[in-house]
């Protein structure tokens, strides 16, 4: 089951065109459509229970918050390989991700895949930008930790930029500098902390490293940098200022889509890879939009055959702006991610104390 | 014990402080004393006059019910029976403390105005989370109280917010004689575990939830105008507070046998979609979200089915067998129904519990449905025309508020 050579035989993971990977990629998906109806009851009821909706042009996306309250799997115990879980920002419930050796072992070729098409394939020097006991409780790491060790094996000599408190380690960040001087570093870390405990420290004590010839590539979203006005833009203008960097690649990604991420490209789209795709929906009708509208992202991957998550609508908004034409020369859709959807109002005989209480 | 986090919201000044007030009892009206129902009248008219409150709906029907011909209505169900006038007297119970919840905009006012009209004193706690429907709402308390300067009511009624704090809590808990608890199951449940007086009496408002019974014959009986007049008080009681008020229908259960239900159903269904597209529902995206989530959710649980009545999720139809008709845990509201049928009323019985207050009808005869309680029923609170869900009435969650709110003295 699952047999991705088809992918996998691509001169690079931006190499189809729209006709062929639509093609290739429905047939896929409609595969898995089938697999996860036989191997997931949940998933068959669910999928029963919208057979005649009409949303989503009659394909079956999940909201991905179903995974924070069901273990949505279709293969038996006995093939469990390992199960991801990640802590959502709007609850204390956490995904489950049930992955096989197979799942897993796609997961893992995918985003080698597609980092190297960023790092090359020779593993470049790593400074992290994050507090090494962040990956040290190994029972109990957080979703940061887990992103760090996956992207670790993209670098070598891991070098934190950060001590525990959170405060620059500049005499060991001078030292890595001066090490590889000259040759191209990896630099990874999470939007937020890059910003805040990084390129903010330096820009406030006026200190320049001379990253020039790395590339950063950060992820993790950008609710909190929006909120003190600051955008992908700002971002790398700060961060070439500071480090003299510039190359700089966001990434979209979430737990319950390992591996098929979305890359940031030199003109500041993210892209969708010819694993996956990206479509974006009117949550009011539940029907795809066209290209330049804004609405609730939807993304579809080949990967999952141990878990339902092949098609998912996500909680973001984002707005998908062509496929195949970009400057970059990439092909795939490609497209930008504005935040999470807005909350709704509570309204009803519903709890004065609940909020409060959890504060 | 530090009191200084709280915030007085009306009326705008007050002379004494809030232990003052809580503690003193020589100052209580009598009930339905001229002070209250000058109070009330006020009120009223304040409501229906200002147009602001045009816009809200909720705000115009609580200025209705304040008014001055159903005061008297309610004076008279909340007579002391003759039987009992010759040897007892009722006078107020003291200071009522209410703990107003945070979303539903006005029903606290109605057990409030209750309260007054009984001569208690009242302490309302708001929710620190001010909103705009509370802002309105404290607009036009101040307004009454600032227009009846010399009104001893000012004196019996004290709204306040604090932020959460077990202390201040459970000082206002002591203090009162009865605890008027409105809100979620948590909220209720976190005020009950503070302790009250042994003499006072805690009233709690816990979660319920509500559905609409109608007759698939009668539906189909029904000519264009009655027809057209139930969709429209239908769609008014599930889509003012976007379903989540208590007592908005979240199922529907039809009665009659399958054929005639399918019959049924296509008439109705149709007809409540295009009347909600018209309707100012106010759904935004993450609604939506929440509507699909419910979907899944109840799908895995009991194999309900998506009724394809439109693709818009502004009115979403579950067809579900009768075990899943009450979806106590999950129900999302926001226009969406779970659906089963019946063939007679008592088989409904198998999914009736006390979490259930409300049952809307349309079509079913007041005998029937009397014959039905009255050989039991597990559940259910008020039993009112599809139209009427929204209503307030004195008795509410099976408590008379009127005799809660106060006390019997008997004289032999």
């Amino acid at each position: 089951m699952n047999n991705l050579d088809f992918f996998y035989q691509q001169q690079s993971p931006y190499s189809l065109a729209a006709a062929e990977k639509q093609l290739a990629l429905q047939q896929h998906l409609n595969a898995l459509d089938a697999h996860h109806q036989q191997h997931c009851e949940l998933y068959r009821r669910i999928a029963s229970s919208l057979a005649q909706s009409g949303w989503f042009g009659q394909q079956v996306y999940l909201p991905v918050r179903l995974f924070k309250q069901f273990e949505l799997k279709s293969v038996t115990q006995d093939d469990v390989f390992k199960v991801l879980t990640s802590s959502g920002t709007t609850s204390q419930q956490v995904s489950r991700i049930v992955l096989d050796r197979q799942t897993a072992a796609h997961q893992s070729k995918v985003l080698v895949k597609i980092m190297q098409h960023y790092l090359g394939v020779q593993r470049l020097p790593m400074l992290i930008i994050d507090h090494p006991s962040v990956v040290k409780d190994r029972l109990s790491f957080s979703a940061r930790g887990a992103g760090i060790l996956g992207l670790s094996t993209f670098g070598r000599d891991h070098t934190y930029a950060l001590d525990d408190d959170m405060q620059i380690n500049l005499e060991r960040v001078q030292a890595f500098i001066e090490k590889h001087q000259g040759k191209p570093v990896f630099i990874f870390g999470f939007t937020f902390m890059v910003w805040q405990y990084f390129f903010q420290v330096l820009q406030q004590n006026g200190q320049r490293l001379d990253l020039a010839g790395s590339v950063l590539v950060h992820s993790g979203g950008w609710k909190k940098l929006i909120d003190i006005a600051v955008d992908n833009s700002v971002f790398k203008q700060v961060a070439l200022d500071t480090c003299g960097i510039q190359r700089v690649h966001n990434f979209y990604g979430m737990v319950e889509q390992v591996g098929s991420i979305f890359v940031e490209c030199p003109h500041g789209y993210l892209h969708a890879p010819d694993y996956a795709d990206i479509d974006i929906v009117d949550a009011q009708t539940m029907q795809k939009m066209p290209f330049g509208q804004q609405g609730l992202i939807a993304v579809s991957s080949v990967l999952p055959s141990s878990y339902p998550g092949h098609r998912l609508l996500t909680e973001d908004l984002g707005t998908v702006f062509g496929e195949d034409d970009c400057l970059c020369g990439l092909n795939g859709k490609y497209f930008h991610v504005h935040g999470r959807l807005p909350k709704a109002e509570v309204r009803g005989c519903s709890d004065t104390h609940a909020a409060e209480v959890k504060s | 014990m530090t009191l200084s986090a709280i915030r007085l919201l009306a009326p705008q000044q007050s002379a004494q402080s809030i232990e003052h007030f809580c503690q003193t009892r020589t100052d209580l009206l009598t009930p339905f004393s001229a002070a209250a129902l000058e109070f009330v009248e006020t009120l009223s008219r304040q409501l229906l006059r200002e147009p602001a409150f045009k816009a809200h709906p909720e705000m115009i029907a609580l200025g209705y019910w304040l008014r001055k011909a159903n005061i008297s209505r309610l004076a008279e169900q909340a007579a002391v029976p003759s039987s009992v006038i010759s040897h007892a007297v009722r006078l107020p119970r003291g200071l009522v403390f209410h703990v107003a919840p945070s979303n539903v905009d006005t029903i606290f006012i109605y057990s409030l105005v209750i309260s007054l009209l009984m001569g208690n004193k009242n302490l309302v706690r708001l929710s620190s989370k001010s909103s705009a429907q509370q802002q309105l709402i404290l607009q036009v308390l101040n307004q009454a109280l600032t227009a009846l300067p010399d009104n001893p009511i000012s004196q019996s009624l004290l709204v306040v917010t604090y932020p959460h704090d077990d202390g201040i809590s459970r000082t206002l808990s002591g203090w009162c004689d009865a605890r008027m608890l409105w809100g979620g199951d948590q909220t209720v449940g976190y005020f009950s575990s503070l302790p009250v007086r042994p003499t006072a009496v805690d009233i709690k408002f816990a979660n319920k939830y509500s559905l609409a019974l109608l007759s698939a014959e009668a539906v189909l009986a029904a000519d264009d105008a009655e027809f057209t007049k139930l969709v429209r008080a239908f769609v008014s009681d599930t889509y003012l507070f976007a379903q989540q008020a208590c007592s908005s229908p979240r199922s529907v259960c039809w009665l009659g046998d399958d054929n005639i239900v399918n019959l049924a159903t296509a008439k109705f269904w149709p007809a409540v979609n295009s009347a909600v597209s018209q309707y100012p529902h106010g759904l935004i995206a993450a609604d939506f979200m929440q509507k699909l989530v419910f979907v899944a959710e109840h799908a895995i649980g009991y194999q309900s089915e998506l009724s394809p009545v439109d693709s818009d999720l502004t009115l979403t139809v579950l067809n579900t067998a009768l075990l899943g008709l009450i979806d106590t845990r999950d129900h999302c509201g926001r226009g969406t129904f779970l659906q089963a049928a019946v063939s007679q009323l008592s088989e409904l019985n198998a999914v009736l519990h006390r979490g259930v207050q409300t049952l809307t009808y349309f079509g079913i005869s007041a005998v029937e449905l009397q014959q039905w309680l009255q050989a039991g029923v597990p559940g259910l609170d008020r039993l009112v025309p599809v139209g009427q869900g929204l209503d307030f009435d004195y008795i509410w969650d099976g408590v008379d508020l009127f005799s809660s709110l106060s006390r019997l003295v008997t004289i032999r």
